[in-house]
C-alpha cells in the first residue's frame, strides 16, 4: 500500500474518532457507509467505529452482523486488544436485542480472557456488565459479587466514572435486597466520586436512587426533596431521560404520601419522557407503578392496560427478574384476585434502556 | 497533560507527527536530539525516527532507554526482522517500518498515551484515597474513639496482622478498615470488601476461593476468588459473624496457611493479604452458643478494635456535627445554617441508635430541606428500619427525659405541627411546649 493511501486511512481514522468524540453517530455512519465492507474488514480499527455508530442509531442487527465478521478477521490477525473490544460490543448488542444468555456468555468469555491477560479495563467492563445481567435476572447476590470486582478493577485503573456507576449499581442492588444501610453507604460513595469529577448527570442519578431509598425508609419529605433536586439538575442539563427517572421517583413518593392525583401526574410525565427517549425499561417501570396506583383507585381498566404494557415490555427485554418482581407485587396487592393478563411469549427486542449503566466502548 | 516526543534528525515523515499527537490527545514536541529535551518534563511516549540510519542509531536507542524512560518506539524505513530485533535489544518497546506500519504506529501511540493517562488517574485516585481515609478524618476526642484510632494506626506497622473491628451498625467500621488499608504499605493493592451476610451459602465458597472451569454445572469459565483478587492488598470481611460454620473452617485454614485453592483445582496458590474482619454482633457470645468457631475468633482478634456507639461519645457529637455540616453544605453548595439552642441540646441528648451514620443523615436532611436556623424538630429521628429494636429514645434515662424525647420525636413525625403532635401524644399544647422547652442541663443531661 502506498504512503498516500496510508495517509488517507490516517485521515479517515482521525475524522471518525472526532465524530465519535462529538457523539455524532449519524455523521459517523454516513461517512463510513462510503467505505466498502472488504476495506472495513481489512482495517478493523475503522470498522469498529461503524459498529459503534450503528449501535447508537438503533441499527443493532446490522451492527451485530458486522461485529461478528470483524471479530473473525481480528482473531485471524491475532489482534487481541481489538478482539476484546469487539467481544464487549457484540455482548452489549446481544443484550439490547434481548439475547441475555448469549450476552452473559460472551461477557464471561471476555472476563476469563482479560483476567488471564491482566487487562484490568476489560475485566472492569466485563464484571460491571455481568452484574447488570445478574440484576436483570433477579440474581442480586451474584450482582453484588460482580460489582465488588468492578470496584476493585476501577480503583486500580483510577477510573472515577466507573466507580460512580459500580457503587450506584451496588446501592440499587442492596436496596432491592432490603439492606438499606449498605445501599446508603454505596450511594454516598458514588456521590463522592461523582462530585469529585463534576459528573452532574451521575449526581442526579444517585439522587434519584437515594430518594427511592429514603422513600423505602419512610422519610418522604427527604425523599421528595432529593428527587426534586435531581429533577432540577436534569432540567438544567437538558436530559429528558434523567427527568423521566426523577418524575417516576416523585410519583412513587406522592403515592406513598397518599396523593394519588399527583402520583398519576408525575407518572404521566415520566412516561412521556421515557417514550420520547425510547427508554423501554423506564417505560415498563412507570407502567408497573401506574398499574398499582390505578388499581388502588378502582380504575380497573386503566390498571389492566398498564400492567399488560409493563409485562409485554419486560418480556420483550428478557428481564425475567422484573417479571417475577411484578408478579410478586401483584399477588401481594390482591392475592385472591390476580389480574387475568395474557403474557406474551416473545422476547423480541432488548432496548437501549440500560445503556447508561453498561460499560461499553 | 500528555506529551508525545519525537526525536528526528531529519524531516522525514514530519507531516505524520501532528496527526499522531492529535489522535492520542497529546501535545507534540519535536527535537533534533535527546540532549535538547527538558529532563523535568514528563512524557507519555517517545518516537525515535532513524529512517535511513538504522544500523548507526542503535547507540542512540540504548542511551534513551538507559535513562529509564518507557514507551519508546523506533521508526525506520527498513522492514526487517533483524533491525527490529536489534532495536528491541537496545531497549525500544517496539519498532515500526514506515510506510508499511503507519496504522500500527498510530495504534501504538494511542494505546501508549491511554495507558499513561490511566497510570496518572490511578496515582491521583490513590492520593485522593489517602487523603479521604486519613486517620485525621476520623473525628473525635472521646477516650473510646481515641483508643480505637491509636490501635488502628499501630496496625499499619504490622501489615500482616489480622484485625477484628467490632461496633454497632453505623459506628464507622468500614471507615477504620479503609484508613488502615490506605495509610499502610498495602495502599497500592486492592481493598476488597465482602459482605458475608449478603452472600448465600451456595455462592460464598466459590466467590471467596474461586473455581476452575467445569468445577460445577454453572462454572463455564475459571474465576479467581475474591481472596485471590485481593492479593497484596486487604480483604475486609464485613459481618463476619454471619459466616456459615463450614466456611469458618475454610477461612481459618486460609489465615493459617496463607494459601487458597480454587474449587475443582488441586493446586494451592499463595496469597499475601491482610484480613480485617468486622462484626456488629458479640462474637464471644456467638462462640459460647456454638455459632462461631473459637479458634477462628482468636485468629481474627489478634488486634481487636472496638468502636464505641455515639451514645458513649457525647463529647464528640458537636465536633462531628460541625464536620458534617461543612461537608454536606459544600456538597450541596449552600451556606452553613445556624443551629438553634434547642437543636444543639437535642444533638447532645439524643441516643443516636443509628450512630454516626444517623447523625450524618439527620444533618443532610436538615440541609436538603433548607432549614435555617435548624431546630431540634428538623432532625429526623425515625429509627433505622434495619437495626432491629432501635429506638430514638434514650434508655435507661429518667421518665422526664424519655417524655421529652417522645415529644420531640412526635413533633418531627408531625412535620413540626405542634398541635397535631400534642393531640397524638394525648397531652395539651402547653404540656408539649413545657417538654420541648426543657433546657439542657436542667435534667442532668
Amino acid at each position: 500500500m502506498s504512503l498516500q493511501s496510508k495517509y488517507q486511512i490516517l485521515d479517515l481514522l482521525r475524522s471518525v474518532s472526532d465524530l465519535k468524540q462529538a457523539g455524532d453517530y449519524l455523521g459517523l455512519s454516513s461517512l463510513l457507509s462510503e467505505v466498502s465492507e472488504e476495506e472495513l474488514l481489512r482495517k478493523p480499527e475503522i470498522g469498529i467505529y461503524l459498529v459503534i455508530a450503528w449501535k447508537n442509531i438503533g441499527r443493532s442487527k446490522s451492527a451485530l452482523t458486522l461485529v461478528e465478521k470483524l471479530s473473525r478477521s481480528c482473531t485471524r490477525a491475532g489482534n487481541e486488544s481489538l478482539v476484546w473490544r469487539l467481544l464487549n460490543l457484540e455482548a452489549s448488542l446481544r443484550f439490547y436485542l434481548g439475547q441475555i444468555d448469549e450476552a452473559g456468555h460472551l461477557w464471561e468469555r471476555l472476563l476469563s480472557e482479560a483476567a488471564a491477560a491482566h487487562n484490568s479495563l476489560q475485566v472492569a467492563w466485563a464484571v460491571t456488565n455481568l452484574g447488570i445481567v445478574s440484576d436483570v435476572r433477579g440474581r442480586h447476590a451474584d450482582a453484588i459479587t460482580y460489582y465488588s470486582r468492578a470496584i476493585v478493577a476501577y480503583t486500580g485503573l483510577g477510573d472515577c466514572l466507573g466507580l460512580v456507576r459500580a457503587h450506584n449499581n451496588m446501592g440499587i442492588t442492596y436496596r432491592q435486597l432490603g439492606v438499606f444501610d449498605k445501599a446508603e453507604a454505596h450511594f454516598l460513595r458514588a456521590l463522592v466520586y461523582a462530585r469529585d469529577i463534576g459528573a452532574e448527570r451521575e449526581i442526579g442519578l444517585c439522587e434519584v436512587e437515594r430518594s427511592l431509598l429514603h422513600c423505602e425508609l419512610g422519610d418522604l419529605p427527604l425523599a421528595e426533596a432529593n428527587a426534586r433536586n435531581a429533577l432540577a439538575r436534569f432540567e438544567t442539563l437538558g436530559d429528558p431521560s434523567g427527568e423521566g427517572e426523577a418524575y417516576r421517583a416523585l410519583g412513587i413518593i406522592a403515592e406513598r404520601m397518599g396523593n394519588r392525583p399527583s402520583a398519576i401526574e408525575h407518572y404521566d410525565k415520566a412516561l412521556d419522557r421515557a417514550r420520547q427517549m425510547g427508554r423501554k425499561l423506564l417505560e415498563a417501570e412507570v407502567l408497573e407503578e401506574l398499574y398499582f396506583v390505578h388499581r388502588q383507585g378502582g380504575g380497573h381498566e386503566a390498571a389492566v392496560v398498564s400492567v399488560e404494557g409493563a409485562l409485554r415490555l419486560y418480556l420483550e427485554m428478557g428481564a425475567t427478574g422484573r417479571v417475577d418482581r411484578l408478579v410478586r407485587r401483584m399477588t401481594g396487592v390482591s392475592p385472591a384476585d390476580p389480574p387475568d393478563v395474557p403474557l406474551p411469549d416473545s422476547r423480541a427486542a432488548l432496548h437501549r434502556e440500560l445503556q447508561h449503566r453498561l460499560a461499553v466502548p | 497533560m500528555v506529551r508525545l516526543v519525537v526525536i528526528s534528525a531529519s524531516d522525514a515523515f514530519e507531516e505524520i507527527w501532528p496527526v499522531l499527537a492529535h489522535d492520542a490527545g497529546a501535545e507534540l514536541t519535536v527535537v533534533r536530539e535527546v540532549s535538547l529535551l527538558d529532563p523535568q518534563e514528563t512524557h507519555c511516549a517517545w518516537i525515535l525516527s532513524v529512517a535511513g540510519e538504522e544500523d548507526r542509531s542503535i547507540p542512540a536507542v540504548h542511551d534513551l532507554a538507559r535513562t529509564g524512560r518507557s514507551g519508546i518506539a523506533v521508526i525506520g524505513a527498513v522492514d526487517s526482522a533483524r533491525v527490529a530485533t536489534a532495536m528491541l535489544k537496545a531497549g525500544a518497546d517496539d519498532y515500526f517500518a514506515l510506510p508499511e506500519d503507519l496504522i500500527q504506529l498510530r495504534n501504538w501511540v494511542v494505546d501508549t498515551a491511554e495507558a499513561y493517562r490511566r497510570r496518572q488517574d490511578s496515582e491521583s485516585l490513590a492520593a485522593e484515597h489517602r487523603g479521604q481515609y486519613d486517620f485525621s478524618r476520623i473525628v473525635g476526642k472521646s477516650p473510646g474513639i481515641l483508643a480505637a484510632i491509636d490501635t488502628a494506626a499501630h496496625v499499619i506497622a504490622s501489615p500482616g496482622a489480622t484485625v477484628l473491628i467490632s461496633g454497632e451498625t453505623g459506628t464507622g467500621k468500614e471507615l477504620v478498615a479503609q484508613a488502615i488499608h490506605y495509610n499502610g504499605p498495602r495502599a497500592a493493592g486492592p481493598f476488597v470488601e465482602i459482605n458475608c451476610a449478603a452472600l448465600p451459602r451456595t455462592l460464598l465458597e466459590g466467590e471467596l476461593f474461586g473455581y476452575e472451569r467445569g468445577a460445577f454445572t454453572d462454572a463455564r469459565i475459571a474465576k479467581p476468588g475474591l481472596l485471590e483478587v485481593a492479593n497484596r492488598g486487604t480483604v475486609f470481611l464485613d459481618e463476619v459473624g454471619e459466616l456459615p460454620l463450614e466456611m469458618q473452617a475454610k477461612l481459618l485454614k486460609v489465615i493459617e496457611d496463607r494459601k487458597v485453592r480454587r474449587l475443582g483445582s488441586v493446586k494451592e496458590q499463595s496469597i499475601d493479604v491482610q484480613i480485617i474482619a468486622a462484626t456488629n454482633l458479640s462474637l464471644e457470645d456467638a462462640v459460647g452458643q456454638g455459632r462461631f468457631r473459637a479458634d477462628l475468633y482468636y485468629r481474627l482478634s489478634v488486634v481487636p478494635i472496638r468502636l464505641p456507639p455515639l451514645r458513649e461519645r457525647h463529647e464528640d457529637v458537636l465536633l462531628l456535627t460541625r464536620m458534617f455540616f461543612e461537608q454536606v453544605c459544600r456538597d450541596h453548595r449552600v451556606p452553613i445554617p445556624k443551629l438553634s439552642h434547642d437543636a444543639e441540646w437535642f444533638l447532645r441528648s439524643h441516643s443516636w441508635p443509628g450512630n454516626v451514620r444517623e447523625l450524618r443523615n439527620a444533618i443532610e436532611r436538615a440541609v436538603i430541606m433548607r432549614r435555617d436556623p435548624v431546630s431540634a424538630a428538623d432532625f429526623s429521628v425515625d429509627p433505622p428500619v434495619q437495626n432491629g429494636i432501635a429506638s430514638p429514645f434514650p434508655f435507661p434515662a429518667s421518665m422526664r427525659t424519655i417524655m421529652r424525647s417522645a415529644a420531640r420525636s412526635m413533633v418531627t413525625h408531625c412535620a413540626g405541627n405542634k398541635s397535631a403532635a400534642a393531640g397524638r401524644l394525648g397531652i395539651s399544647r402547653k404540656q408539649l411546649y413545657a417538654l420541648l422547652s426543657d433546657p439542657p442541663g436542667e435534667l442532668g443531661d
